[in-house]
């Protein structure tokens, strides 16, 4: 029989029972709106984390007080709650947060021993509240020097970044979004603001680098090492060196290991190039995804299993058609390829109806809570070949039954 | 490929009745056992049976005589338990399910006692079905198929449902179902069981038609009206041939001829 034919006959037999149909596919479809979306929010989240690394400096090598994790030991982290307090207290090795011995003027010294086209700044954050007028806002704050735009490959948008000669004076750079929400229209270049109580002379505004998944890169005040004030006192959380191109970035990576080791002699810091960060969210990235297939793996058997029922039901309904279609001359081939073709044309449905479910949905979601996902050829493909392939899986043996009847006994069996 | 049956024959060395023209069907000692929740039933217990050419028998016999049962194994939806059965020279015990499916395709027609349309399709349709299964192109499916409806008079009838068609119509269409796929034998199994006479008396007009055109027909019947319309008739009973009586050749003189042509065998 020919394919088209046989195509034919199967549609007309899922034709015939809709509402039925319509039910056996819900759990392929539910199967496929999971793989879908968890494919597509996966990598979407998975590419905006890919972002922020790579936003962080270009090429970046990254110098980070405290122990952090590499891969070979994060079986031997623990997360105990009790644990990282006391981590905590101690400012011991493990929570990059406290305790830090890092000096900001470390910077200086790294940046001697760079090669050119690289940078180095020192970098602390805090959380501070910044007012002017009427109005405020609470964002994070850098504590850097004055190599930070360079690091960070930033121009102005207006005013000029602090220098030496502001050395001892309280200054500070706003980002594009804290001026707008602070001051409006009006020009904040040489006007004093207050963070924490204390007065500021602005000096600058930033130019703006937008969204990278849900961090402002323009929501934040710069401020320099020198003023003081942050968590942590005197010291620095870390460094961040940019670098011209990935060569580079190893070579400075061990420039910076030994410098480091000269400076600070304990190993109570931690180095990190962007590619090693890459690797580590590539790690994340794939654990998110190996949970997504078992999770959907379930869902898609569920699917698969009404499928299986519905067919083996279809088969013993229809003992007799396969019984009058093999009298006139059909061979076990096509009565297995009519099953089969069913089956897989409701798998293949349920595919479909999951995917567009989950487009919608995606869609829904990153308008309403402004998440990005990512919406891949690959995600609908692995989505699509999971359908079908279910559909075939399960149609097989309900199909193979069918092909095997003994034409006597079905066209004997009464209905 | 699937061999056509031409290729299976000359592969048969047991090739039967070395001289003369093959017969259509032949079986040797056949028999067929049935095993019921354990226990063996002999449906038929050795059956010696040639139909040559253009042959029209009836088969006669009470309930579990074996009249379906060796209509199942010359239609080739059954195999023989021991012995042979030959279609076209083809021994059916070494064909595949595939092979015989094939031999069904092309050499063979069913008629049933409840005529076993396709609900689901129009009366076309239903007659298209063995074509399907001869890769026949769409075009040339249909123009046979309404061909073999206008044959049995239905022509008009072609859009309709099984639904829609009484029970005498239905068996026409079950027959142009047989036979548009041009077989040599036709098997009808009690087809006017489910009718009244006088459709009964059409279908039985028809299948004379079609024997005085060259189709084999072998028909299961209990009642001896519907067996004089053929040439011959065999008894069964018990699973095997009690004995076969010949009608008058002249078709003019069936169906009054009655039992006048019976011998023992």
């Amino acid at each position: 029989m020919r394919a088209s034919e046989t195509f034919r006959a199967s549609v007309s037999a899922l034709g015939a029972n809709k509402l039925r149909v319509l039910l056996t596919t819900v759990g392929v479809v539910s199967g496929s709106f999971l793989i879908f979306v968890l494919l597509s929010v996966g990598s979407g989240t998975a590419r905006q984390g890919t972002n922020l690394i790579r936003n962080l400096a270009p090429n970046a090598v990254v110098v980070v007080h405290g122990y952090f994790p590499s891969e070979a030991d994060a079986g031997s982290i623990s997360f105990s709650p009790s644990e990282m307090l006391q981590q905590m207290e101690t400012g011991g090795q493990g929570l990059p947060l406290f305790g830090s011995s890092l000096e900001p003027e470390m910077a200086y010294q790294i940046q001697k021993k760079l090669p050119e086209g690289c940078y180095a700044c020192p970098l602390s954050v805090d959380i501070k509240t910044v007012e002017f007028g009427g109005a405020s806002r609470n964002v994070f704050q850098f504590a850097t020097n004055e190599n930070y735009p360079r690091v960070r490959g930033q121009e102005m948008l207006a005013g000029r970044y602090f220098n030496r000669s502001d050395r001892g004076r309280s200054v500070c750079v706003l980002g594009s979004y804290l001026k707008e929400r602070v001051f409006g229209d009006v020009d904040p270049v040489g006007r004093e603001v207050r963070v924490d109580g204390r007065r500021f002379k602005v000096t600058g505004v930033l130019e703006p680098k937008g969204m990278t998944f849900v961090v402002n890169n323009d929501d934040f005040l710069l401020v320099p090492y020198w003023v003081g004030g942050h968590l942590g006192g005197g010291k620095t959380d870390g460094f961040l060196v940019s670098t011209p191109s990935r060569d580079a970035m190893r070579r400075v990576k061990s420039i910076c290991e030994k410098e480091m080791r000269a400076l600070v002699g304990d190993e109570s810091y931690t180095i990190v190039s962007e590619d090693e960060l890459l690797a580590l969210a590539g790690q994340a990235t794939r654990m998110l995804e190996i949970m997504s297939a078992i999770i959907t793996a379930v869902a898609l058997v569920v699917g698969g299993v009404s499928i299986m029922n519905i067919m083996l039901v279809a088969v013993r309904e229809r003992y007799r058609e396969i019984g009058i279609r093999k009298a006139v001359g059909a061979g076990p081939a096509e009565i297995l390829a009519q099953f089969l073709v069913e089956a897989v044309l409701m798998g293949l449905a349920g595919g479909i109806a999951g995917i567009a479910l989950g487009y919608v949905f995606i869609k829904a979601v990153e308008l309403l809570f402004d998440y990005p996902a990512y919406v891949s050829a690959w995600s609908v493909c692995v989505a699509f070949g999971f359908s079908l392939a279910v559909g075939g899986f399960f149609g097989a043996w309900p199909a193979l039954k069918a092909a095997r009847l003994d034409p006597v006994e079905s066209l004997g069996h009464q209905v | 490929m699937i061999p056509t049956t031409q290729d299976l024959s000359t592969r048969d060395a047991e090739r039967p009745l070395g001289s003369g023209l093959t017969p259509c069907v032949q079986l040797r000692r056949a028999t067929r056992v049935y095993d019921l929740d354990g226990t063996e039933v002999q449906a038929l217990a050795g059956i010696d049976l040639e139909i040559p050419r253009e042959d029209y028998v009836a088969v006669m016999g009470p309930s579990g005589s074996g009249k379906s049962t060796l209509l199942n194994l010359i239609g080739c939806l059954d195999r023989p338990t021991s012995g042979s059965v030959f279609i076209e020279g083809s021994d059916t015990a070494r064909l595949s399910e595939r092979q015989l499916a094939r031999l069904r395709s092309r050499y063979l027609g069913f008629v049933f006692q409840s005529f076993e349309l396709l609900p689901r399709a129009t009366a076309l349709a239903n007659v298209e079905l063995p074509l399907l299964y001869q890769d026949v192109p769409p075009s040339e499916r249909r123009t046979r198929a309404e061909r073999a409806l206008a044959m049995v008079g239905l022509g008009s009838r072609a859009d309709h449902w099984p639904n829609q068609l009484s029970g005498g119509e239905r068996q026409r269409v079950a027959i142009a179902r047989a036979v548009v796929g041009e077989p040599r034998v036709l098997l009808a199994d009690e087809p006017t069981g489910n009718l009244d006479s006088k459709s009964g008396s059409e279908v039985l007009g028809l299948l004379d038609r079609l024997s005085t055109q060259g189709i084999t027909i072998v028909l299961i019947t209990h009642d001896s009206g519907v067996a004089e319309h053929s040439r011959r008739i065999i008894h069964l009973l018990d699973g095997r041939i009690e004995r076969e009586e010949h009608l008058p050749t002249d078709p003019a003189s069936r169906g009054r001829a009655g039992l006048e042509g019976a011998f023992a065998r």
